[in-house]
C-alpha cells in the first residue's frame, strides 16, 4: 500500500467554492447588461468592460505588490468592476471608470486585507467617491434610446427621482423594463429581478435582504405620501437591494442580522431621497449601513442549541438601544439639516430681507396679497420699494435638488432689475451655479416669458443660456422667474 | 404501535448517501494470521493485560481489566496463543499496551463464558461491564458509565440511535434487519432494570426497511416507538436525535441523563441482549467496508484486533491506488496511518480512498457567507469561533460556547472558502481545557 495521507475530518466537501458564488453573480448580473446595451447603447458595455479589467488588473498589481496569494481567480474583482460600472452613467469619461476603479480594489478592497476583509461595499464606495467628486458628470444623465436619435439635448436628461410628481415622470411599465434615466445597470427593474431570483434559487443570497429594503422603501413612500410604486422602481434600489446590500462582506450574518440591516438601508433611503439634498439615497444608505454591521452582528447573535439563556439586558436590550440611539442621532442631523435649509413659510428669512434690500434699496415695505389667488405662481412675500417704482416677488419653484427659494424684483414697466437665490439644495459645483451672476445676469433688462435652452444655444430675446451639466436647475430658475413675472402683472396697481 | 413522524428540525447539511452496501447481507471475516487487541478501545482509562506472552487463550476469555469505573475489560477475541504484548499507539495519540494473539483456527470457547444471573439493577450494571460493551456508534463511551446514571428515578426515556447519518455506513441498517429481535429484547431489558418507561428508535426517513422491520417487531410492546428522523445530516449526533426524537434540549454542560434521557446505538442495544442471552462478551462486530477503491463493498463481521489492512484485502481493495483510509464514516472519521491498524469496539467502517478523493482542498479567505451558520445544528457561529481561536481569546470562546461543537463537520463540509472549521473548533476546546488546567 501507498504511504496513507491523514486530514481532519470531514473528509467531505461541498462542490461550493467562492469562485462559484462570484460566477453565480457574474451570471446573475448578464440580464442588466444586456439591457443596458439596449437601452443605452454600445456603450455600457465599453464602461463596464473598463470597470471589470481596471478592477482586475488592481486587484493582480495589489496583490503582486503585497506580495499575497494572487485572488483574481476567484471572480470577486470582477463582481466589483461590474457593479460598479452598473453604478456609473454611461456617459462618465473611461478614466473616471479607471479612478472608481481603483478605489475600489486598491483603497477599500485590498488595503483592508482583501476579499471578506472589507469593510464597506467596493463598488458602493468607489460610486460615492465619484458622486462627491465629479458632480457634474456623475450626475448626466443620458436619455433612454439616446443613441439613436441625433438631436441635440438628448444626453442629458433626469432620473425619476427628480421627475417625481411631474409629468415628464415614466410609466411604471416603462420604469420597470428600464426605459428611463439613470446609471447604467439599474434601471431595468425586470434584469435585475431576474438576477435576483436566480440568486436566491441558486442560495448565494438570502431574499429577506431585499425584501426587507424594498419593503420598507414601499412602506415609509406610502406614509410619506410619495408613489410608492415608482420609487421602489426608481433609482438605485433594485441594484442596490438585490446585489448590494447581499454582499457577504459588509451585511450581517444572521437572518436577523440581515432584516435590521435592511431596515436601516431603507429607512435611510427614504429619508434621503425625501429630505436629503442628493434625489437619490440608496448608495449612502448603504454605505452608513455597511459601518454599522459589526455593531448589528454583536447584537443579533443567535442563541447555541442548549446554550446558556441570553442575558436579556446585556445581550439584546444594549446593542438594540446603541442602535436605536445611533438611528436616533443620524435622522436628527438629517431633520435638523433639512429644517435649516428650508424656508421658514410665515416669516422672512434674514436671507430673503438681505436680497430684498438689495434689490429695492433699504425701507421697502411688504405687500399684502391673496395667498390663495397665487398658489401656483409659488408666490410666498411680494415687498415694494420706498418710492413705489418697483416689486420684489420672492417665489420657490421646483429645481433639481428641491425648491429653490428666489427674489425677482421688476419695475412698474415689467422689466427684471435683479433676481437673487435665497435658499437652495442643488447639486454642488453644477445645479448650485444658478447662484452665481455669471447665469442671473442673463435676466436684467428682460421684459415677459423667458424659455432656459441647452448652453450655448440660446438666441433672441426670450432665452436663457442653461448652466452645462444642470439644464434642471437652470429650468427651475427660469420657471421662478416667470412665474414672479405673471404674479407682477397682477399685483403691480400695488405700484405707484 | 405506529411509527410517528419527527417534525423537529435542527439545521445541518443534506449529503450524498453512497450507501452501497444497504441490502448485502453480513459476512464473516476469514480467521486473521494475527489480531492485535489493544488494551484501551473506548473513551476512559486502560486496562492492565491479564496474560503473558505464551499463554494459551479461548475465545471469550478476559485478557485485560482495569479497577477504574471508566473502563471495560477486553476479552480475547480469537482461540490461540499470546504472541507478544508490545506498546501500541493508537490513532489518538494515546500509547497503551496490546495482546497480539496467533489464532490457531479452533475458536474454541472459554469456560468462562456462561449467561450472567441479573436480578437487579446493580447485577444488571456489573453485567454490562463485563460484557465489555462500549458505545458501538462512534464515541465508545462505556456502557455501563452511561446506564449507571446515578440518579435512577429521573430517567424516563430510552433513544436508541438507529438513524446511522453518515454516508457509506450500513452496519446499523443491517443489524436492525438481521437482529431485529434483538433489538428489540435489549431494548426491554434495559426499560425493566433501569425502570424506564418509554422508548424511541429513531431511524431516518429513507430506511423503509428497517422502520418497517422494528416496528412489526416492536409491536406488542406500548412501550417502544419507531420515530422516522428527516434524513438530514447530523440526524445521529446525540443532541440531535434527542431533540428530533423527544423535544428535550440538552443544555450546555450537562448530560441527556439529566433531562432523564439515555441514549444507546442499535447495535450496542443489540448486543447487550445477545450477552444476557449467551454471556459472550464482545469479541467482534460488523463494519461496512466501502468507498472508491473497494470493489467489492460489503458488511464484514470482524473479530476485533484483526488488522484493517486485511479486511480490505477481504474486499478485494485496489491496494496499490489507495491514499487514504478511514475508520468512520467520511464526516466524522479518523484517518489511519498505519494499515496494520487493528479493528477497536468503537469502529463502525472502514472506508478506502484514492488520491483524488484524499486530496485536501486549498483554503482561501473567509468570505462571511454565513453559510456555516446556517448548517451548526448547535446554532454556533464557526467562522467567528474560528477568529476567536486564532486571536486566542478564551473569553469570546467561552461566550460562543465552543464547547458545544461535537465535530459534525457540516461546516468545514459547506465552506465554499475550504476552511477547516470544525478542525479549528476542537483545537480551540482543547485550548479551552489547558487554560482551565492553568
Amino acid at each position: 500500500m501507498n504511504r496513507l495521507a491523514v486530514a481532519s475530518s470531514p473528509h467531505r466537501r461541498s462542490q461550493n467554492s467562492t469562485t462559484r458564488i462570484m460566477l453565480d453573480v457574474l451570471i446573475a448580473l448578464v440580464p442588466a447588461f444586456i439591457a443596458a446595451n439596449i437601452i443605452f447603447g454600445l456603450r455600457a458595455a465599453l464602461v463596464t468592460l473598463t470597470c471589470v479589467a481596471s478592477c482586475v488588473l488592481f486587484e493582480y498589481l495589489t496583490r503582486k505588490i503585497m506580495k499575497r496569494d494572487n485572488t483574481i481567480s476567484d471572480l470577486s474583482a470582477a463582481v466589483t468592476g461590474v457593479l460598479l460600472a452598473y453604478n456609473l452613467p454611461v456617459t462618465i469619461p473611461l478614466w473616471m471608470a479607471v479612478v472608481g476603479s481603483f478605489f475600489a480594489i486598491v483603497v477599500v478592497k485590498q488595503l483592508f486585507g482583501g476579499i471578506g476583509q472589507n469593510f464597506a461595499n467596493p463598488a458602493i464606495t468607489a460610486r460615492v467617491i465619484l458622486l462627491v467628486s465629479f458632480s457634474g458628470q456623475m450626475t448626466t444623465w443620458a436619455q433612454p434610446f439616446f443613441y439613436r436619435s441625433s438631436g441635440a439635448d438628448v444626453i442629458t436628461g433626469a432620473t425619476p427621482l427628480v421627475q417625481m410628481g411631474t409629468s415628464d415622470m415614466p410609466g411604471y411599465l416603462d420604469l420597470f423594463l428600464g426605459v428611463r434615466g439613470g446609471c447604467l445597470g439599474e434601471t431595468s427593474v425586470l434584469a435585475l429581478l431576474i438576477g435576483g431570483i436566480y440568486l436566491v434559487a441558486r442560495r448565494v443570497i438570502h431574499p429577506v435582504t431585499p425584501i426587507t429594503f424594498v419593503g420598507t422603501v414601499f412602506l415609509f413612500s406610502v406614509i410619506f405620501g410619495t408613489d410608492p410604486v415608482a420609487q421602489i422602481m426608481s433609482g438605485g434600489l433594485m441594484l442596490g437591494a438585490i446585489f448590494m446590500a447581499t454582499d457577504y462582506s459588509t451585511s450581517p450574518v444572521t437572518t436577523l442580522g440581515k432584516i435590521v440591516f435592511a431596515l436601516g438601508c431603507g429607512t435611510l433611503t427614504i429619508i434621503i431621497r425625501q429630505f436629503g439634498s442628493y434625489p437619490e439615497g440608496v448608495s449612502f444608505a448603504i454605505l452608513f449601513m455597511n459601518i454599522l454591521v459589526p455593531y448589528i452582528d454583536k447584537g443579533t447573535k443567535i442563541k447555541p442549541f442548549g446554550g446558556k439563556k441570553m442575558r436579556v439586558a446585556r445581550d439584546i436590550v444594549k446593542p438594540v438601544v446603541t442602535l436605536a440611539i445611533i438611528a436616533l442621532v443620524v435622522s436628527s442631523a438629517l431633520v435638523f439639516t433639512y429644517n435649516l435649509t428650508k424656508s421658514d413659510e410665515s416669516a422672512v428669512s434674514e436671507e430673503v430681507q438681505a436680497a430684498v434690500n438689495d434689490l429695492l434699496g433699504e425701507g421697502g415695505e411688504q405687500v399684502e396679497f391673496d395667498a390663495a389667488a397665487f398658489e401656483e405662481n409659488k408666490l410666498q412675500t411680494v415687498f415694494k420699494d420706498a418710492s413705489g417704482q418697483k416689486l420684489a416677488l420672492v417665489v420657490t419653484p421646483k429645481g433639481y435638488g428641491g425648491d429653490i427659494e428666489m427674489v425677482v424684483a421688476v419695475d412698474k414697466d415689467g422689466k427684471i432689475t435683479g433676481t437673487r437665490v435665497t435658499a437652495q439644495t442643488e447639486t454642488p459645483d453644477l445645479g448650485s451655479r444658478i447662484t452665481e451672476e455669471e447665469f442671473q445676469k442673463q435676466f436684467v433688462g428682460k421684459i415677459g416669458e423667458l424659455t432656459a435652452v441647452k448652453n450655448g444655444t440660446a438666441k433672441g430675446e426670450g432665452e436663457i443660456d442653461a448652466i452645462a451639466g444642470a439644464t434642471i436647475s437652470s429650468k427651475g430658475f427660469t420657471d421662478g422667474v416667470n412665474k414672479a413675472l405673471a404674479a407682477f402683472e397682477q399685483l403691480k396697481g400695488a405700484l405707484s | 404501535m405506529s411509527v410517528s413522524k419527527s417534525r423537529r428540525k435542527l439545521r445541518g447539511v443534506f449529503l450524498r448517501h453512497d450507501k452501497h452496501t444497504q441490502e448485502m447481507e453480513t459476512v464473516r471475516l476469514p480467521m486473521p494470521a494475527a489480531v492485535k487487541l489493544p488494551m484501551l478501545q473506548h473513551m476512559g482509562k486502560p486496562c492492565r493485560p491479564l496474560v503473558k506472552k505464551g499463554d494459551l487463550v479461548k475465545v471469550g476469555q478476559k485478557i485485560g481489566d482495569c479497577d477504574e469505573l471508566f473502563s471495560v475489560p477486553v476479552h480475547a477475541s480469537v482461540s490461540g496463543e499470546v504472541a507478544e504484548l508490545q506498546e501500541y499507539t493508537a490513532v489518538g495519540g494515546a500509547v497503551t499496551q496490546a495482546v497480539v494473539i496467533r489464532p490457531d483456527g479452533e475458536q474454541a470457547v472459554s469456560e468462562e463464558i456462561a449467561p450472567p444471573t441479573v436480578t437487579d439493577r446493580e447485577s444488571f450494571l456489573k453485567a454490562v461491564r463485563e460484557s465489555g460493551l462500549a458505545g458501538m456508534g462512534g464515541a465508545g463511551f462505556p456502557a455501563h458509565v452511561k446506564l449507571g446514571y446515578k440518579d435512577v428515578n429521573r430517567l424516563d426515556t430510552l433513544v436508541i440511535n438507529a438513524a446511522e447519518c453518515e454516508p457509506y455506513i450500513t452496519s446499523d441498517y443491517r443489524e436492525c434487519l438481521e437482529h431485529t429481535a434483538d433489538v428489540i429484547e435489549g431494548i426491554q431489558a434495559v426499560k425493566k432494570w433501569l425502570r424506564i418507561d418509554n422508548a424511541y428508535i429513531g431511524v431516518e426517513d429513507d430506511k423503509p426497511a428497517a422502520i418497517r422491520a422494528l416496528d412489526e417487531a416492536a409491536a406488542g410492546d406500548s412501550g417502544i416507538q419507531v420515530v422516522k428522523l428527516h434524513s438530514k445530516y447530523p440526524q445521529g449526533a446525540e443532541k440531535v436525535i434527542i431533540y428530533t426524537a423527544t423535544g428535550r434540549v440538552v443544555e450546555d454542560g450537562k448530560l441527556p441523563a439529566d433531562h432523564g434521557v439515555l441514549v444507546m446505538n442499535v447495535s450496542s442495544v443489540a448486543f447487550l441482549a445477545r450477552y444476557l442471552k449467551t454471556g459472550m462478551p464482545f469479541i467482534s462486530r460488523r463494519l461496512t467496508v466501502d468507498g472508491p477503491v473497494v470493489r467489492k463493498p460489503q458488511n464484514v463481521e470482524v473479530p476485533l484486533g484483526t488488522p484493517i489492512g486485511e479486511v480490505l484485502r477481504f474486499c478485494d481493495t485496489d491496494e496499490e491506488a489507495v491514499k487514504m483510509i478511514l475508520m468512520g464514516g467520511p464526516m466524522m472519521g479518523v484517518c489511519v496511518y498505519d494499515p496494520e491498524t487493528p479493528v477497536i469496539k468503537n469502529n463502525n467502517a472502514v472506508l478506502a480512498f484514492d488520491q483524488k478523493n484524499a486530496q485536501v482542498p486549498k483554503t482561501t479567505a473567509c468570505i462571511r457567507c454565513g453559510k456555516c451558520v446556517y448548517v451548526c445544528p448547535m446554532n454556533l457561529m464557526p467562522a467567528a469561533l474560528e477568529k476567536a481561536y486564532d486571536s486566542k481569546n478564551a473569553a469570546a470562546l467561552t461566550a460562543m460556547s465552543v464547547n458545544l461543537c461535537m465535530n459534525c463537520g457540516c461546516c468545514s463540509y459547506i465552506c465554499p472558502a475550504k476552511r477547516n472549521l470544525a478542525q479549528k473548533n476542537q483545537l480551540a476546546k482543547a485550548y479551552l481545557k489547558e487554560q482551565k488546567q492553568k
